[in-house]
């Protein structure tokens, strides 16, 4: 423990007693909040313990580990490690994403495509204008922001798309018989699974500031930065996951949707449940 | 192509109906294909899920005459119907056929249909002809083959 800090007896920023209860005591403290959820899954029978337990379990672990990551991405101060962690968080998400779109076929490849475009055009536009500088301690946070609204709304798109291809089945073969090309016959489903995947992310939008301060805004006032640099920040924030999460749900859409039909703009109706 | 259920998208019925057209970007007569249909043309601006299915089932054969065919597929067109919109639509196939011309091919398990409206009839069992006949040869009801296929039952 460093002498200096402990002149004045009141911890003060940087002191590794107030990063040690940082990590560690708030941690716990925070954990009793979690058991209030569970003791109220027991008694009104939610079932929700043993998915609480494991999602608590798992984020410790994971955030642990991702603090100890970043630690030695900044300590090797090369941008190619960044780009590595970024390309291993695209990989994981695009991997949730296909896992939560089942029966669509070739959900892997497609979702990782349309969350890795999404990374790769936004942080590459906000390194391109210099909004940002080309640095881990930026790239790694925004990019695990990019990264994760870009899964879900990957997996929001992907998901509506079977289901709309199965309820609307009949209305896809009518289009179809008419002469409309496999395109022409899913615009419905294209369009009513995008608005789906946009809405949270255009609605937490319209209301921030009022209804939620937004997390990377929310972490840097408490972290003591001044209130007008992290509006600043959160703008560019939000404005960038905007344009991702468009992207994401956009290409997805486009990808999935051609293989549910054959070349020849035949429904592959195998892939769909029994009518 | 006609099938078991009408299926319409589009907000009114008239839009329901220049679905076809619109796609080859040319238009065509609605208030004409209604008229063909036995639909009054009052119902061109209504919403197609507000008509009972009979009527529905009318649009969807207008839609597909909106695109000018020479023969029109249909697909047990009258198993989601009710007897007399059942009527109506074998008596508008009937009209078709004679006053258009139209050739119709109709996949149906309805015997008693078949009898009412087939020039010809093919009986398909597990994708394969398992037999042919003009009008006047076929005696659907009288064919243990045609009755055993048609029922479903072994």
């Amino acid at each position: 423990m460093a002498g200096g800090a402990r002149r004045s007896g009141v911890l003060s920023r940087g002191d590794p007693r107030l990063e040690s209860l940082g990590t560690v005591a708030s941690a716990l403290l925070a954990l009793g909040l979690v058991a209030v959820a569970v003791a109220l899954s027991f008694y009104e029978k939610l079932d929700l313990e043993r998915d609480i337990g494991v999602a608590v379990v798992r984020s410790f672990v994971q955030l642990a580990a991702i603090g100890y990551v970043i630690q030695l991405v900044f300590g090797l101060e090369s941008l190619g490690y960044v780009l590595l962690l970024l390309a291993v968080m695209v990989g994981f998400a695009g991997w949730t994403s296909a896992r939560r779109a089942r029966g669509v076929p070739r959900a892997l490849p497609t979702a990782t495509v349309a969350i890795g475009t999404a990374a790769v055009c936004t942080l590459g536009l906000l390194l391109l204008l210099g909004v940002v500088p080309p640095t881990g301690r930026y790239l790694i946070p925004l990019g695990g922001m990019v990264v994760g609204n870009s899964m879900n709304a990957t997996s929001l798109t992907l998901s509506r798309i079977r289901d709309d291809m199965d309820a609307r089945r009949p209305y896809i073969e009518a289009s179809l018989a008419l002469g409309a090309t496999s395109r022409q016959a899913v615009a419905p489903i294209l369009k009513s699974s995008l608005r789906n995947a946009l809405i949270p992310l255009v609605d937490s939008t319209k209301t921030a500031g009022i209804v939620f301060l937004p997390g990377a805004m929310a972490g840097m006032i408490i972290g003591g930065a001044d209130p007008l640099e992290a509006v600043r920040l959160q703008m560019v924030v939000l404005y960038m996951l905007l344009g991702s999460v468009a992207i994401a749900a956009i290409i997805a859409g486009l990808l999935s949707y051609r293989f549910f039909f054959t070349s020849r703009h035949q429904l592959r109706t195998g892939l769909l449940g029994e009518k | 192509m006609i099938f078991q259920l009408p299926a319409l998208s589009g907000e009114t019925v008239e839009e329901t109906v220049l679905y076809g057209p619109r796609l080859l970007g040319s238009d065509a007569d609605v208030a004409g294909l209604l008229g063909a249909v036995g639909l009054d043309q009052e119902l061109a601006s209504r919403d197609p899920g507000g008509l009972s299915v009979g009527q529905q089932q009318r649009v969807s054969i207008a839609r597909a005459l909106a695109l000018g065919p020479e023969v029109l597929l249909m697909d047990e067109p009258t198993s989601a119907l009710d007897e007399s919109a059942r009527d109506r639509i074998e008596l508008l196939v009937k009209d078709l056929n004679r006053r258009e011309g139209l050739t119709f091919v109709i996949v149906s398990h309805d015997l008693a249909q078949v009898e009412r409206l087939a020039d010809r009839v093919v009986l398909v069992d597990a994708g394969r002809v398992a037999g042919e006949w003009d009008r006047e040869e076929f005696d659907g009801g009288g064919s243990e083959k045609v009755r055993r296929l048609v029922s479903g039952r072994p």
